[in-house]
C-alpha cells in the first residue's frame, strides 16, 4: 500500500504544478522583462518631460549652468544612472565621464520660440541593474504568488481526492475485506456517493456478492446431496455380502469392498506382496484361466460369469468363488472391468460330493455302471478318431458268493472295498476302473498296437494281486480269485455292448477252465 | 435685400483689415547700425537672450517696451506665440545663470527713439504709426488679427 492513490494523484499533480511553475515563471519573467522595461521607460519619459523645459532652454542658450542643472537633476533619479546633453552649437555637458551609454534613450531638443528648429539633444542612459533588481524582484514575487497558487490547489486537489475518492474507496475495500463469501453482509455506501460511479460500484459488488451467495448455497445443498448419496452408495458398497471390486484395463485391483477382502483373503495378499494394486489373475489358483477370461470380457464387453477357485487357501481350505465381470468406464474413457465374487466354496463342495456319489460307487469309490458306461464311450470315441486300440477287461470274483456267506456281507463288502484299492493301484491313471455292480468290474486300457503281452502283463498283476490274503476280521482272512476276460478294440467290437459280451463270454470260458483247474487244484490240496 | 446685406457686411470687413495693416509693429535701429533687414528667427534670438553680439562682436542692446503695454504683449505673443506671461516665467528661470539677461526695459518717460539715437547697438520695436525717418525699419510683424 505504498502506492496509495491519493499520494500518487498529489505527486501526479505537484509533479505537473512545478512543471508548470518553471514554464510560468519563464514566461512571467521575459514579460515582466518588458513589462517593467516599458514602466521604466514610461518613467524616464515623465522625469524627462519635467527638466524638457529647462533643458531646452539650456540647449538654446547653450547654457552649461542650466545644462548642468538638468543632468544633474536627471541623474538624481534611481533609473537613471547618467545622462548627457548636447547642444547644436557644439556645448556637451554630461553627468559623468562615461561617454557612451549602450540603454540609451534620446529625446531631442527644440527651441523654446521656435518649435520647428532642434538646438540640442539629451541623452539618458538606464539604470541596468536597477532594471534587472526590479525585473528579478517582480518576477520573483510573481512566481511565489504562482507556487503558493499552485500549492494551494494541489493541496485542495488532493484533501479533494482524499475525501471525495480514496477515503470512500478505503472503506469499501476495508468493508470488502470483512466480508466473508456467502454470509449475509452487504456493502454500505459511503454517505453522499449513492448516485455516483463509487455508488453504482457498491450497487455492483453488492449484486456480485448476492449472486456469489446464491451460488455457495446452491453448491453447498449440492454437496449435502453428493455426500449423503455418497454415504449410502459407500454403504451399500461396504456392507454389501458380496465382494465388490473395480479392475483397470491391466486387471489390477482399483478398489474394493470389505467382504471382498474377506472372501478374497485380501488382507493376506497384500500384507504379503506389500503393494496396494494387486493384479487380480494372482488372486486366483489358475491365474492364467483368469486373465483369459478377463481379457474376453473386456474384448467382447459382454457380462460373464463362472465359479473360479481362488489361489489362498483360506483356513487350510480351497475355496471357490462365483464371479461376475462386466465392463464398465471410467470418467476419464479407459475400459475397466467392474465385478462381484460370491463365496461359492460350500456349494461348489456340495456340487462336487453329489456329482461323486452320483458317478462313483459308495463301497469302493470306483466309477459306477452308469458313469463307467460313460466313460467308456468317450474312450472309444477318442479312440475311433484317433486310430486307438483299447483293450475291455470285465473282471468277475470267484466264489464272492461263499465269502458273503462264510464270513458275512461285512467281510464281502471288505473284500470289494480292498480288492478295488488293490486294482486301483495296479491301473495307470489314465485307465478307467469302474465297478459294474456286485462282483463284477471292468477295466479299460488304451493299448498299442494290439499287443496281447502287454494285457497278459496286466492281466497277471491283477491276478497277482487278487491272491494275496485279505483280512475281513480279527485274525480272520481270506484269498479270492478273479476270472478276467478280456475283449479287445476294435477286432472284438465297435461299441460297449459288444465288446463287455465279447468279454463276458471270454470271462465264463476262463471262470469255467479256472474252475476246473481249481476243483482240480483242490482236489489235489484235499488229497495231500 | 440679402444681396444688399452680404455686400455691406463684406465692405465692412475689408475696411476693418485696412485698418488693422496701420497697427503692425515694426522692430527698429539706429539708422546707421550695420543691420539693416533681420529675419523673425533673429529678432526671436535677439529678445530671448541667445544672440548677444553680432558676428564682428559688437555687442547687441534690445529693449523692451514697458512692462505691461499692449505693444510688448502684442509683439511677443506674434513674434513668439506665447504670452508674456511665459516669457516672463522663462526669464525668471534664468534669473541666476548668468549666461543671458532679458532686454532692458524703456520707462514711460523714456523715446525708444531717443535711445536708438544715441546708441549704434540698440534696438526696439514700436508701432507702425509711430515711425520717422530717425529710426530704420529692420523687420515688421503684420498682426493678423
Amino acid at each position: 500500500m505504498n502506492n496509495k492513490l491519493h499520494l500518487r494523484v498529489s505527486r501526479i499533480v505537484t509533479l505537473g504544478a512545478i512543471i508548470f511553475a518553471l514554464i510560468a515563471s519563464a514566461i512571467s519573467y521575459s514579460h515582466t522583462q518588458s513589462v517593467e522595461q516599458a514602466a521604466m521607460k514610461k518613467a524616464l519619459e515623465q522625469l524627462f518631460s519635467t527638466v524638457q523645459r529647462s533643458a531646452e532652454i539650456a540647449a538654446y542658450l547653450e547654457s552649461r549652468d542650466l545644462a548642468w542643472e538638468v543632468v544633474e537633476s536627471l541623474s538624481r533619479n534611481d533609473i537613471i544612472s547618467g545622462s548627457i546633453l548636447t547642444s547644436k552649437g557644439g556645448m556637451t555637458v554630461a553627468s559623468d565621464e562615461q561617454s557612451d551609454y549602450d540603454e540609451v534613450f534620446r529625446f531631442p531638443l527644440y527651441g523654446p520660440f521656435t518649435p520647428t528648429e532642434q538646438v540640442g539633444e539629451v541623452r539618458i542612459q538606464l539604470n541596468e541593474s536597477l532594471l534587472n533588481t526590479r525585473v528579478q524582484k517582480s518576477a520573483f514575487e510573481q512566481m511565489l504568488i504562482l507556487v503558493i497558487q499552485i500549492l494551494v490547489i494541489a493541496i485542495l486537489i488532493l484533501i479533494m481526492v482524499l475525501r471525495v475518492l480514496t477515503y470512500p474507496i478505503q472503506s469499501i475495500a476495508a468493508n470488502l475485506h470483512r466480508i466473508v463469501p456467502g454470509d449475509d453482509n452487504n456493502l454500505d455506501c459511503p454517505k453522499g456517493h449513492r448516485n455516483n460511479e463509487i455508488g453504482n460500484l457498491v450497487d455492483d459488488i453488492n449484486k456480485l456478492l448476492e449472486a456469489t451467495r446464491a451460488t455457495i448455497k446452491q453448491e453447498q445443498y449440492l454437496r449435502n446431496r453428493v455426500e449423503s448419496l455418497e454415504k449410502h452408495f459407500r454403504l451399500i458398497f461396504e456392507q454389501a455380502s458380496a465382494g465388490i471390486f473395480l479392475l483397470d484395463g491391466s486387471f489390477r485391483l482399483n478398489s474394493v469392498n470389505q467382504a471382498f477382502k474377506d472372501i478374497a483373503g485380501i488382507a493376506l495378499e497384500e500384507r504379503r506382496s506389500g503393494k496396494q494394486n494387486i493384479y487380480f489373475p494372482d488372486l486366483f489358483y489358475e491365474p492364467a484361466v483368469v486373465r483369459n477370461i478377463l481379457q474376453e470380457v473386456l474384448a467382447a464387453g459382454k457380462q460373464t460369469a463362472c465359479d473360479l477357485r481362488l489361489g489362498n487357501l483360506i483356513n487350510g481350505e480351497e475355496r471357490w468363488v462365483h464371479c461376475l465381470f462386466s465392463t464398465a468406464r471410467s470418467d476419464s474413457g479407459n475400459n475397466l472391468i467392474e465385478g462381484l465374487i460370491v463365496d461359492v466354496t460350500e456349494r461348489t463342495f456340495q456340487m462336487e460330493r453329489i456329482l461323486f456319489e452320483a458317478q462313483h460307487d459308495a463301497l469302493t469309490q470306483l466309477f459306477n455302471r452308469r458313469a463307467g458306461e460313460q466313460l467308456l464311450n468317450i474312450m472309444l470315441a477318442n479312440a475311433r478318431n484317433n486310430q486307438g486300440q483299447l483293450a475291455v477287461l470285465l473282471i468277475d470274483l470267484d466264489d464272492f458268493k461263499l465269502i458273503n456267506d462264510t464270513h458275512g456281507h461285512e467281510a464281502g463288502d471288505k473284500v470289494l472295498v480292498e480288492i478295488a484299492r488293490r486294482m486301483q493301484l495296479t491301473v495307470r491313471k489314465e485307465d478307467i476302473l469302474v465297478r459294474m455292480g456286485g462282483d463284477e468290474f471292468i477295466i479299460t486300457l488304451l493299448i498299442k498296437d494290439g499287443n496281447r503281452d502287454e494285457i497278459d502283463q496286466v492281466v497277471n498283476k491283477l491276478q497277482k494281486q487278487f491272491t494275496a490274503e485279505i483280512e475281513v476280521g480279527s485274525d480272520r482272512s481270506v484269498t479270492i480269485g478273479a476270472s478276467i476276460g478280456v475283449a479287445l478294440f476294435p477286432q472284438d467290437g465297435g461299441d460297449i455292448e459288444t465288446l463287455i459280451a465279447h468279454a463276458d463270454i471270454d470271462m465264463y470260458q476262463i471262470k469255467k477252465n479256472r474252475k476246473t483247474a481249481y476243483s482240480y487244484l483242490l482236489s489235489t490240496q484235499s488229497t495231500e | 435685400m440679402m444681396r444688399y446685406l452680404i455686400v455691406v457686411i463684406l465692405q465692412i470687413l475689408l475696411i476693418s483689415a485696412q485698418a488693422q495693416a496701420q497697427a503692425d509693429i515694426v522692430v527698429v535701429v539706429n539708422p546707421n547700425s550695420k543691420l539693416t533687414e533681420l529675419t523673425q528667427q533673429q529678432i526671436i534670438d535677439i529678445y530671448m537672450g541667445r544672440t548677444q553680439t553680432l558676428a564682428d562682436g559688437s555687442k547687441l542692446v534690445p529693449y523692451d517696451q514697458p512692462m505691461d503695454s499692449a505693444i510688448r504683449v502684442a509683439f511677443y505673443q506674434s513674434l513668439t506665440g506665447k504670452s508674456l506671461a511665459s516669457i516672463n516665467a522663462y526669464w525668471a528661470r534664468l534669473l541666476f545663470t548668468g549666461r543671458a539677461s532679458p532686454p532692458r526695459q524703456l520707462s514711460d518717460n523714456m523715446r525708444l527713439v531717443d535711445i536708438l539715437e544715441k546708441d549704434l547697438n540698440a534696438i526696439g520695436y514700436m508701432d507702425s504709426i509711430d515711425l520717422n525717418d530717425r529710426v530704420s525699419v529692420v523687420f515688421k510683424i503684420t498682426i493678423d488679427e
